[in-house]
């Protein structure tokens, strides 16, 4: 899962990679709590300046904060250098869907580290950083954490993004380096790209991790700057959230690649306020998250729901509040 | 492929339905551009010219119908909205007098001259509507800001209008701004829609109000005609970038098409694809307002 990071989100999103809300924690087993996201203490209200000698925190399901210094908290510029403060992200950093595995730029030596949680196997890979900037880096982990994709969208020279399994290490395969990625399909079977091309559409690709991809121009409502879309577990169909017009409920609607064409209705979904976001939890669980807040709040208040897409009914799985500066 | 003016002049003039007004003219304007102080040379397609004094402030101060037949601008003696070559004032419209340099008035004339579109210097304000032969207001469309305006039908009836917002959308409304389609259409069509005045995006509406022709780029351009009531888009046309376009028949649009110092009216069948130059002529140096636009 992946937060997008916008103008309009602003620094607030640049500094907390959500994770989604995993399975039920087991009380008494604090231990094996799942991350719910990883947060860089911001101190600059709307602008990103990481708070002085605080490092990324990961925030469990169970309330525990538990610090994490081995992440880089600065992103890079493609000499190395450091990237600047206040308008720039941090280096990147990503929660799987379910909770259970971390990804993140090591601040030792920039190599990207895919680690299970809590305490599990680590598996170290390339600097991917390096001659590129990890600010210009994109990691995306599949929502059960064994695969990760990496993109280098906003690289000033195209590169190929990149599927990894996690286990060996291996790059199991590569997009074209004029693809966006922007994903793990539900079961982390399939990728998602984007490719913007010279007649001004925006194509969209979903490729399995062997063969060629599903790709369709679809209307304009799946890939306008407000929608959200994701890949079902089926590398086909798309669930997406169309932008909405006045005061219209947001809907969710699923959209076939291979049919080229809408299935079905859109279906009004059943909770309203602050920005929604599409991603997947564990166990292929289509996910909501809605975000209320902002750094100049002080405080910002995530809630995740599940989403049946067949009905646009919602249930609030998860409810957490980031406050602002270091945590206790 | 030459043709001698007067066959060109024929050809392209018939298509509209001439009013006397505009069938008097023999010799249309190719285009009008602004010299020296506030002249304005007017060149006609027999290369003859003609000056005289009008306003240069706004993005579009003077308009050419498609026809040649009538222009429009603000007449520099008392800043009035007026007609060549009747000189016939327009409602009572006065430019006024604004900051230097943003100024965004807009002047649009129906391919056969008879229908004008103001958009005065404020883009929250409602664009008029007016019959050009007589002077009287028609109507108003909706605010720029809101909905640009891209331009007449091929016969002067309706407007296409494009919105930018989460999607591109067009609207198509008659001349007293009630909406008679709207549409978000594909990709294709949606993102190479003119969004604001100025980003080189080329699109017209045919007489019907129904297909719009638009201009697609890329490494293979082309034109498409997308039919608001199927929702279909067509095959693509190859055709060079253009800087404006007209429905000038049935199956026909017209390009102006500019390049390698040469402006050339391009005449296009829709249906087989087949061109045919219909003016060919040096392109003005400085800024100038051809013609449709």
């Amino acid at each position: 899962m992946r937060v997008k990071i916008t103008s309009a989100l602003g620094a607030l999103a640049a500094v907390a990679m959500v994770a989604g809300a995993a399975g039920t924690a087991e009380a008494g087993a604090a231990k094996s709590s799942p991350v719910r996201a990883a947060h860089l203490p911001n101190c600059g209200a709307d602008y990103f300046i990481p708070c002085k000698k605080a490092p990324w925190y990961l925030y469990l399901r169970d309330g525990r904060w538990v610090k994490f210094p081995a992440a880089a908290r600065y992103a890079t510029e493609a000499d190395g250098t450091r990237a600047d403060e206040v308008e720039d992200d941090p280096a990147p950093f990503e929660v799987s869907g379910d909770g259970g595995t971390i990804a993140y730029v090591r601040a030792r030596d920039g190599r990207v580290v895919v680690e299970r949680w809590p305490g599990g196997k680590a598996t170290v890979l390339p600097a991917y950083g390096k001659g590129v900037g990890t600010k210009y880096v994109d990691l995306f982990l599949s929502p059960d954490g064994r695969r990760l994709l990496v993109g280098f969208a906003e690289a000033a020279k195209p590169r190929a993004p990149m599927v990894v399994d996690v286990a060996t290490g291996r790059t199991v395969r590569t997009l074209p380096a004029t693809d966006v990625p922007k994903g793990f399909g539900a079961d982390g079977d399939e990728v998602l790209a984007t490719r913007a091309k010279d007649d001004n559409t925006i194509e969209v690709l979903a490729y399995p991790l062997d063969g060629g991809p599903v790709a369709d121009t679809p209307p304009q409502e799946v890939v306008s700057r407000d929608s959200e879309f994701v890949l079902a577990a089926d590398g086909h169909t798309l669930l997406v959230r169309p932008p909405t017009a006045g005061k219209q409920p947001e809907r969710v609607r699923a959209y076939d690649l291979l049919a080229r064409a809408w299935a079905g209705k859109g279906r009004p979904i059943k909770a309203t306020q602050g920005m929604s976001s599409l991603a997947w939890g564990p166990g292929g669980r289509l996910e909501l998250r809605r975000v209320i807040g902002s750094d100049e709040e002080l405080r910002r208040t995530t809630r995740v729901y599940a989403l049946d897409p067949a009905t646009g009914a919602t249930k609030q799985v998860d409810k957490y509040t980031i406050r602002a500066g270091v945590p206790k | 492929m030459r043709v001698s003016h007067l066959a060109v002049a024929a050809a392209l003039l018939a298509p509209f339905a001439i009013t006397p007004a505009a069938g008097a003219t023999s010799d249309p304007i190719r285009y009008a551009a602004p010299l020296k102080g506030r002249t304005l040379q007017v060149v006609l397609r027999s290369g003859a010219t003609r000056t005289l004094k009008a306003l240069g402030e706004g993005d579009r101060p003077v308009a050419v119908s498609a026809d040649g037949a009538r222009m429009a601008y603000f007449r520099a003696a008392d800043r009035a909205l007026v007609t060549y070559p009747s000189g016939k004032r327009v409602g009572s419209i006065k430019q006024p007098r604004n900051e230097a340099g943003v100024d965004e008035t807009t002047l649009m004339l129906s391919p056969d001259g008879r229908r004008l579109a103001y958009f005065d210097n404020d883009g929250s304000h409602r664009g008029r509507v007016f019959d050009a032969v007589t002077g009287k207001k028609i109507g108003s469309l909706p605010a720029p800001l809101n909905w640009n305006p891209a331009g007449f039908s091929g016969d002067g009836g309706e407007m296409l209008l494009v919105r930018s917002g989460s999607t591109t959308d067009l609207a198509v409304t008659d001349l007293r701004g009630r909406v008679l389609r709207r549409d978000t259409p594909p990709q294709i069509v949606g993102f190479n829609l003119p969004e604001w005045d100025g980003d080189g995006k080329v699109a017209a509406l045919a007489a019907d109000g129904r297909r719009i022709a638009v201009y697609v780029p890329g490494q293979a351009p082309g034109l498409v005609v997308y039919d608001l009531a199927s929702r279909q888009v067509s095959e693509k046309i190859a055709v060079q970038k253009p800087a404006a376009a007209t429905w000038t028949g049935e199956r026909e649009v017209t390009l102006r098409v500019d390049g390698g110092g040469r402006t050339r009216l391009v005449r296009i069948d829709v249906d087989s694809g087949a061109s045919q130059v219909a003016d060919d002529y040096r392109t003005p140096v400085k800024r100038a307002y051809h013609a449709g636009g």
